[in-house]
């Protein structure tokens, strides 16, 4: 409590500086979600504003030691994975943290300092057309939340059409796999046709003139 | 705007030495990259050895990342704690005009005068908040947070990169041989309207408004197409984020009438004529050939005056312009934009021909 007491009032003295520029309480949450046939990763990077900066800190810095050790930033991510939730045709998937990185308290005291979350789920995808939907309730109160699907890197897989809450916290994606024409199959078919329309032509006895 | 206001305004804004800069523009030089390689030269002509170190890199893919939106003193998104290259702050008046000079000859007149207006609204905020910044606080703005940096050897023929950025700021451009690419780039500005000599000063204000005049040429059909029913608080591909493709959104300009389509190209043009001419000319003839898959975004108020975001999204494109909570809600006074080429960012596709 006293450490947080102390970074308060020293946050006090440096509002003054930050406001102008800054986020105050605003907690800006940006995921991008990069989805393939067996996976969908999600990168989170977490940018809390100047006022809710002493509060954020103090829950990664559990030693109270002013700084982030590798242990605290992924407990805090691990923490923040709580939150999140991924689903796949309504079955829930279960998130794996492959990154954790935080700036210095200096960087998120003045409402510059992002933090890097990354984590992964193995969601095979049948051929089909699949619901997914992603979830950000971490510290929703002053969250302000951006969420995008990145265009997948290949034409096998199709975002039909994407939908979301106002606050950005909730998106649901509807994911064509494989079912949609691919640029070869739209040569294949006049050709295919062209190859039968002569076929046909060449049995056809031609009509003799009177 | 005139001349002399442009030099009356640089000199209060204490850039009065980089008045006559753009007056030094050659205009018998054979093209943007003989203009950059001379200006680069005399730049580096002016350094002594130690200068010089800071202000020449390797250009590789890891270098010409280092770029960002955000001010001296934090940490930029790819993790690099300071910008390549010799800030303005780092050197003498004359060091200072060639170094501009340089940034003149790689881009467009009116391009040059965005930079130094952003530079300028850099320079107000480094004004009006540095009273009040606590000891210890180590985030600078300001026209001296400037940094200049060429990556790889000045050449008509081979590959090097000219960026020059701070706070809002982050023109990255890539020569090979007689082609430059300004993608990707990052302009914004804090405050969006300042007051120099009383004249108004809007660094961002004609993508704003022409964004706006847009927007509101659609009918309402269109404008339903276009509007994300959601709020956008930032930019989505902002810097640290060169590689990404998000998918689309919007309107597509092939649902536009004619004038409409007019209107959506000289919008795109605001960002892509920041570079030179010839480059310029060349980057809007492959834009308007894909306009028809392009799409265009809103999110927020269609009332100009009040904070709207927009996207502008096509094949070798994406456009940003997002207004900043400064304080809370989003404000029309604290404005970000990305320009990038999803196909050709630092000139990616010039290398492979």
């Amino acid at each position: 409590m006293k450490r947080i007491s102390v970074l308060a009032v020293g946050l006090l003295l440096h509002v003054g500086a930050s406001a102008e520029a800054h986020r105050l309480d605003e907690y800006l949450q940006a995921t991008r979600l990069d989805i393939s046939r067996n996976r969908v990763v999600v990168e989170l990077d977490l940018t809390p504003g100047v006022l809710v900066a002493s509060q954020i800190f103090a829950t990664i810095d559990s030693d109270g030691d002013g700084r982030v050790s590798p242990t605290e930033i992924e407990d805090y991510a691990r923490r923040v994975l709580r939150d999140l939730s991924l689903r796949v045709d309504d079955r829930p998937c279960a998130l794996t943290l492959t990154r954790a990185e935080s700036p210095s308290w200096d960087e998120i005291r003045d409402g510059e300092g992002t933090i890097h979350l990354e984590a992964f789920a193995d969601t095979p995808l049948a051929r089909g057309v699949h619901r997914i939907r992603y979830a950000n309730m971490h510290e929703s109160a002053s969250g302000v939340f951006l969420v995008n699907a990145l265009k997948p890197s290949t034409d096998a897989l199709v975002i039909r059409a994407q939908r979301r809450d106002v606050q950005q916290r909730v998106i649901d994606l509807d994911v064509d796999v494989g079912t949609s024409f691919d640029a070869a199959t739209w040569w294949v078919i006049p050709i295919a046709g062209l190859g039968a329309l002569l076929m046909r032509r060449r049995r056809t006895p031609t009509a003799s003139s009177p | 705007m005139s001349a002399f206001k442009v030099g009356a305004g640089l000199m209060v804004l204490g850039l009065g030495a980089l008045a006559p800069v753009t007056e030094q523009r050659t205009p018998a030089a054979t093209g943007a990259t003989a203009r950059g390689v001379a200006a680069a030269t005399a730049f580096l002509n002016t350094l002594d050895a130690r200068q010089r170190a800071k202000a020449t890199l390797p250009l590789n893919n890891t270098t010409r990342t280092v770029w960002s939106n955000l001010p001296t003193g934090v940490t930029m998104q790819v993790g690099a704690t300071e910008r390549n290259g010799l800030k303005l702050g780092d050197m003498t008046p004359p060091q200072q005009q060639a170094a501009l000079a340089l940034v003149a000859a790689v881009l467009s007149r009116d391009g040059y005068q965005k930079v130094l207006n952003i530079v300028g609204a850099d320079q107000r905020l480094e004004e009006t908040t540095a009273p009040t910044r606590a000891a210890g606080n180590r985030t600078r703005f300001g026209r001296a947070e400037f940094y200049l940096a060429i990556l790889g050897a000045p050449s008509a023929t081979d590959r090097w990169m000219v960026q020059f950025g701070g706070h809002h700021l982050a023109i990255n451009v890539t020569f090979s041989g007689r082609e430059s690419v300004l993608t990707p780039t990052h302009t914004g500005a804090q405050p969006a309207t300042f007051t120099l000599n009383g004249e108004t000063i809007r660094p961002l204000g004609r993508e704003n408004d022409e964004a706006f005049a847009l927007m509101n040429a659609l009918d309402a059909a269109q404008q339903k197409q276009a509007l994300l029913d959601y709020q956008v608080r930032n930019l989505v591909l902002g810097p640290g984020e060169d590689g990404k493709v998000i998918q689309p959104e919007g309107i597509r300009a092939s649902a536009l009438s004619a004038k409409q389509r007019g209107m959506l190209i000289d919008l795109i043009r605001e960002w892509v004529t920041i570079v030179d001419d010839e480059a310029a000319a060349a980057r809007m003839k492959e834009i308007e050939a894909n306009l028809g898959e392009t799409y265009f975004a809103w999110a927020g108020s269609t009332t100009n005056g009040k904070a709207a975001y927009f996207r502008v999204q096509g094949p070798t494109l994406l456009i940003e312009y997002a207004p900043q909570g400064a304080g809370n809600a989003p404000t029309t006074d604290h404005i970000h934009t990305i320009y990038r080429d999803p196909t050709n960012d630092y000139g990616s596709r010039l290398v492979s021909r």
